[in-house]
């Protein structure tokens, strides 16, 4: 190589390297005082220095919170995972310690909490007041709550709902099993999730406790799925690839999908519904703010889940992630068209709804003829592969 | 006629590779949010939109850094190797060392990262560029090293020789007449390198902390769907890219012969 | 072929730093990584043991096997096409274009740097049900219905590669053929050798490592990719990557499994990977 592209070249890099972030930041480490009530969080005065966040993007508040972050002189580290476990091979592998603000889902964060994994601190709720306007499904909820301590504040929730182009249905068969139908050959993409799709089909043949399964159970499940996969193109890696494959026309209904595709696709002059089969239904998800064991910038983290739960920005972030809220004075401030999409009397009551009896992912280990969540992930795998 | 027809097929081969290129920079600038037919207008919102993002702008920093960091370290690193390994004597030897230079392309990507996080934990390096900077020359390597074996196999070292008998020393030798010789395929395989580290997501993701790249990033937000704003910020990677290798051909041009 | 008079540089000490990175990243690692395939999950904690159980289910699973087979197909069908295509296109860089060709050459390699993940989506707006390509063949009156393989098929699979490993390929043929002299080539035209016979017995021989390169970079990066496959591979797209990775997420993980699996694979790839350099060896030599 040339002396002098070398020369060029090193200078590039060292100057970057040199001017490399790492905001050490001046973080105010001293106690923060308790908050008063309502509008917390503005007038705090030892916040300051890094955020660090590991979970979807959109939870990160990129949009609602970005002034907050500014006036508390917080630098939100955002990195976002693309499955819903992915904090913990994080955490495992070298990122304790330098994470804070997790946004596990019901479901994942149940299965870490039962299987007495370290992963999530549980939470002091004095410094996050405005958690007391949840509704009463989000309070104590049966997959936070662990030994009498909380681990997470909910933030949004919602379905995973057929979404499809009305043009081409007017509506989704009664059941997933008669997506077997050949009418539907070439019309269809799934999510790449092994437990919501094999949790729908055992509950499509009927089966009493879908997420306790036996493998003769799953045996079935997967001859009931090859029976569509025919009519399947393809199976989206995301919520918003799923999104993608939909809106170009490539498949004309998402199974296991999410209230916002259809708001991805009206930005771009698609129309898209939602709707699930009648008889089936489908089930319900929820995403919580937790803080990881460890965590450096503990006030930084416990002043944002405090802003993020108040009512108003609650309500802007499930409008943009047109999901629901979980603030009950946030319902009267969203978005009709994005709150009507979501059946709320289910969180009105205490005890978490149907949010907490339904129980979709498996739990890890088997316990005598049910299997664990790797029997599941095996099935699904087959489904794909075969 | 023969020539004719080479020329044509070098044409439609180039074709073919830039033809998503032209897709990507075509979408950055259409008015339409889709990334379909029928292109309405032109604007460039989306590079406003994507440049005003300053998780897309750290991305974009990022990626740089590690691309020309990685492009740089493995291609010294890998072109000294392949001059160690082709100065064994044993023939069974060279084969032996150039399959194991192949390792880390055999090693599925997701465990690559995963060791190396692992590892770079155990001896207390915190997650961070500098990280992922080492993964991506340890992933890099096998092509940077390999494609100097190509070149310097069968390579006329009785060049070498004539110089040295005029009485150039090892080093003239090598800056005057090896580093010539070789030039085009080291600038290749640093510009390979640089591409393959501008494209790993796997490795870079369990060992970049709490940053991002831009294929880091785009993944994340495929959550929410793909929007024209990330054609923009890949067109605006590339334009970069482009423009640092031809300023550096120029550069190197100039430079004495 | 060894040199007589050793360039400056090669001594043992120039591999030193290539070595030294590959035993600290990878070996210790993957010497780490070899134990843990012996361990068992139970649940989510990992028990030290030393059984071949993990060996003894991917050797008998008949999913594994068939993903396997699949994986090496898909690097094995995208080599076979990348190298002969990456042949002939350095061939003609290096003695039709000549000079020209290292500009064609660079041209080539900045292809790579539109960035994968878009380049994969740009290839569903080309190949798409309402994409580029049918589109246009629409218009043209070609076709009445738009073609529904061209898109999450292995078609579509085997296009995206190409598009991004013949840059790859074409690297070190190119490179080889730097070594070989225009005289050379041309004594043996004058000693009456016809075009597919100097292509054979003169050239092919003397750009050999070049060709073997070629083909380990696309049959590794192809078969090592799980994310092309999983965004326009459809159905039929499941790579032993996307398995692997499975076995070290969170819920349903299991790491001592995906260590097995990950040896297996290795074990598996190597072997396909140097059977056919070995296969390409033999052939020139004959």
């Amino acid at each position: 190589m040339d002396p002098r592209l070398k020369c060029v070249l090193d200078n590039k890099l060292h100057s970057r390297l040199d001017r490399r972030r790492f905001l050490q930041g001046a973080a105010g480490l001293a106690t923060m005082g308790t908050f008063a009530s309502g509008q917390a969080g503005f007038a705090q005065a030892t916040l300051g220095g890094d955020l660090n966040f590991l979970g979807w993007d959109g939870e990160h508040g990129g949009n609602v919170a970005k002034d907050f972050l500014a006036q508390n002189n917080i630098v939100m580290q955002a990195s976002f995972q693309s499955a819903a476990d992915e904090a913990l091979t994080r955490f495992n592998t070298g990122g304790r310690g330098a994470m804070d603000l997790l946004t596990p889902n019901k479901d994942f964060q149940k299965a870490i909490l039962e299987g007495g994994v370290e992963l999530f601190q549980p939470l002091d709720l004095s410094r996050i007041p405005t958690a007391a306007g949840l509704f009463p499904a989000f309070k104590d909820a049966p997959w936070l709550v662990r030994d009498g301590a909380t681990y997470g504040i909910p933030i949004i929730w919602g379905d995973e709902p057929c979404v499809f182009n009305p043009e081409k249905w007017e509506a989704m068969p009664a059941k997933y099993t008669d997506f077997a139908d050949a009418k539907f050959k070439g019309e269809l993409v799934l999510l790449d999730d092994p437990f919501g799709n094999i949790w729908l089909w055992a509950v499509s043949l009927g089966m009493p406790e879908p997420h306790r399964l036996t493998q003769a159970q799953l045996d079935e499940v997967l001859a009931a799925m090859l029976a569509v996969k025919p009519n399947v193109v393809a199976v989206g890696a995301s919520h918003g690839d799923m999104a993608d494959v939909l809106i170009r026309g490539d498949a004309s209904i998402g199974v296991g999908g999410w209230a916002y595709q259809t708001l991805i696709a009206r930005d771009k002059g698609v129309k898209l519904v939602v709707g699930s089969p009648e008889v089936d239904g489908t089930f319900y998800w929820s995403d919580a703010y937790a803080i990881a064991v460890d965590a450096p910038n503990l006030d930084n983290a416990y002043a944002f889940i405090d802003f993020m739960t108040s009512a108003e920005t609650n309500a802007a972030l499930a409008v943009e992630l047109g999901s629901a809220c979980t603030v009950e004075a946030a319902f009267d401030l969203m978005d009709p068209t994005v709150r009507d999409l979501y059946p709320f009397d289910n969180v009105r009551q205490p005890g978490g709804g149907i949010l907490g009896t339904q129980v979709v992912v498996p739990s890890q280990n088997g316990e005598g003829d049910i299997v664990g969540a790797g029997a599941w992930v095996e099935t699904w795998q087959t489904f794909k592969a075969s | 006629m023969l020539t004719g027809f080479a020329r044509l097929f070098v044409i439609l081969v180039v074709l073919f590779l830039y033809l998503p290129v032209f897709v990507t920079v075509i979408f950055s600038f259409s008015t339409s949010p889709r990334l379909s037919l029928p292109i309405e207008g032109l604007t460039l919102d989306w590079y406003s939109a994507a440049l005003d993002n300053p998780q897309m702008a750290a991305a974009l920093r990022n990626s740089l850094i590690l691309a020309v960091g990685t492009a740089l370290i493995s291609g010294v690193i890998g072109c000294a190797c392949s001059f160690g390994i082709l100065a064994r004597k044993s023939v069974r030897l060279r084969q032996g060392l150039l399959a194991f230079s192949l390792l880390p392309a055999v090693v599925p990507l997701l465990v690559t990262g995963i060791a190396l996080a692992v590892m770079f934990h155990a001896i207390g390096l915190q997650q961070g560029l500098r990280n992922a900077m080492l993964g991506h020359v340890l992933v890099c390597l096998p092509f940077v090293i390999l494609t100097m074996n190509a070149r310097l196999q069968n390579f006329d070292f009785s060049v070498l020789e004539a110089a040295r008998d005029l009485g150039a020393s090892r080093l003239r030798a090598f800056t005057d007449i090896t580093l010539p010789l070789i030039r085009p395929s080291l600038i290749g395989a640093c510009l390979l390198a640089a591409a393959l580290s501008l494209d790993e997501f796997v490795v870079t993701w369990f060992n970049i902390g709490n940053q991002q790249t831009v294929p880091v990033l785009v993944w994340g937000l495929m959550r929410r769907g793909v929007d024209p704003a990330i054609n923009a910020l890949a067109t605006a990677l590339f334009a970069l890219l482009v423009t640092l290798v031809v300023a550096s051909n120029l550069v190197g041009k100039r430079g004495p012969r | 072929m060894a040199p007589q008079d050793q360039p400056l540089v090669a001594s043992a000490a120039s591999l030193l730093p290539a070595f030294l990175v590959y035993a600290v990243l990878l070996v210790i690692p993957l010497a780490a990584l070899f134990v843990l395939g012996f361990w068992r999950a139970d649940g989510f904690t990992l028990i030290p043991d030393l059984s071949l159980a993990n060996y003894q289910r991917i050797l008998t699973s008949g999913l594994y096997r068939d993903v396997l087979i699949r994986t090496i197909q898909v690097g094995m069908v995208t080599a076979a096409i990348v190298v002969p295509l990456a042949f002939a296109l350095s061939y003609v860089m290096r003695f039709v274009l000549e000079r020209r060709g290292a500009l064609i050459l660079q041209l080539v390699l900045l292809s790579l740097f539109s960035g994968y993940l878009v380049r994969i989506y740009a290839w569903r707006t080309i190949l798409g049900k309402q994409g580029l390509l049918n589109t246009t063949l629409q218009y043209l009156g070609l076709i009445d219905e738009p073609l529904d393989f061209l898109i999450y098929s292995q078609l579509a699979v085997v296009i995206t590669l190409c598009g991004l490993l013949l840059p790859l390929a074409v690297l070190p043929i190119y490179s080889a053929m730097l070594n070989v002299s225009d005289d050379f080539m041309e004594a043996a035209r004058d000693l009456g050798a016809g075009f597919w016979q100097r292509l054979r017995t003169v050239l092919l021989p003397m750009v050999l490592p070049g060709v073997t390169t070629a083909f380990a970079f696309a049959f590794l990066l192809s078969a090592g990719d799980f994310v092309t496959p999983s965004l326009v591979g459809g159905m039929q797209s499941t790579m032993i990557g996307n398995i692997i990775a499975d076995q070290f997420r969170g819920i349903g993980a299991n790491w001592p499994l995906g260590a097995a699996l990950s040896f297996v694979t290795i074990g598996a790839m190597m072997t396909a990977c140097l059977a056919v350099v070995g296969l390409l060896r033999g052939v020139s030599r004959c």
